[in-house]
């Protein structure tokens, strides 16, 4: 039986029992996180002709018609379930629009999850409009710009669990059950991945003689 | 800095993995603890781990440096709270406070 928090589970349970409100309520909750998560996976081409809000919402009504499937015995907690959903149809826009001009221009990832190589670029974007004031947005945008460098000098196995972790915000079961690693194995990763992160930035502070 | 033995130890070291399944089960608690806002005080923790003093200085900077990818405000839903409740409960793992 998958572990979900109690509203979640609440929501569920309410849905399960044919409450369509309870349904809406609970594909709701969970909409912003959706909407980061695409945001982030959406290649900046394909994102110039779609907005990440419509491709949430398509992902939803996709959940929605299998939640009684999902009802019947959840395999895994609703967040990474539905996040799959989210993930289908970003990989579906991605070979629609971008595999047809060149197939290399992607990455394919374990438990097929597609990171673009341009996966991070938005992220100065994305953080500075979550600002309040002007000076706050540039410290925060410069400083993530800094990290989104460093991001791309790594290896798409360690990138894509610091981008699980830190831009998607998932929990390390949840890692695990996106990319199909045990949790030490996701945890080991995350090890890995900030040491090359500190190695990385070791390496820019050494001054040139 | 960080010692290489304690990260890139030679493959099949029970010595080595044993500190690298440490400090993994560790990184992933201050993650976790950072991202739920919690206090982290570093010399705190380095004197009463004296054996992992610099990784952990280490691990908590950069740690702190990457949660400034975190959407501040974002609403949180999903399996985990605050939080995670699953950290520490292996018990062959040991959390910061327990050693």
């Amino acid at each position: 039986m998958a572990i979900n928090d109690s509203e979640t589970e609440s929501l569920l349970r309410q849905a399960g029992r044919g409450d369509d409100a309870a349904l809406g309520r609970l594909l709701e909750l969970y909409r912003p996180r959706l909407k980061q998560m695409v945001s982030i996976r959406l290649d900046r081409r394909v994102a110039t002709r779609l907005d990440p809000s419509d491709v949430v919402q398509d992902a939803l009504a996709d959940a929605g018609m299998n939640l009684k499937d999902y009802l019947r015995e959840p395999p895994i907690p609703f967040y990474p379930w539905l996040r799959r959903f989210a993930q289908e149809r970003v990989i579906q826009l991605h070979r629609q629009h971008l595999f047809a001009e060149k197939r290399s221009l992607f990455r394919e990832q374990s438990g097929q999850v597609f990171l673009p190589d341009e996966a991070t670029i938005q992220l100065a974007d994305l953080l500075a409009s979550s600002q309040s004031t002007p000076s706050q947005q540039l410290i925060r945008g410069e400083l993530c710009q800094q990290v989104r460098q460093l991001l791309d000098r790594l290896s798409p196995r360690d990138r894509e669990v610091l981008v699980l972790r830190y831009l998607e915000d998932l929990s390390f079961p949840e890692i695990a059950l996106a990319v199909g690693l045990n949790e030490g194995a996701v945890k080991m990763r995350h090890l890995r991945a900030l040491e090359r992160i500190r190695v990385l930035l070791n390496s820019e502070d050494e001054v040139p003689q | 800095m960080i010692p290489n033995s304690a990260i890139d130890g030679p493959p099949g070291s029970s010595e080595f993995d044993e500190v690298d399944s440490v400090l993994a089960e560790w990184a992933s608690e201050l993650a976790d603890r950072i991202r739920a806002g919690e206090p982290v005080d570093q010399e705190y923790l380095a004197a009463r781990h004296p054996e992992y003093a610099d990784q952990l200085r280490h691990l908590v900077r950069t740690i702190k440096m990457m949660t400034v990818l975190i959407v501040p405000g974002r609403s949180k839903q999903g399996v985990h709270g605050p939080v995670h409740p699953e950290v520490g409960r292996d018990e062959h793992s040991r959390r910061l406070s327990d050693v």
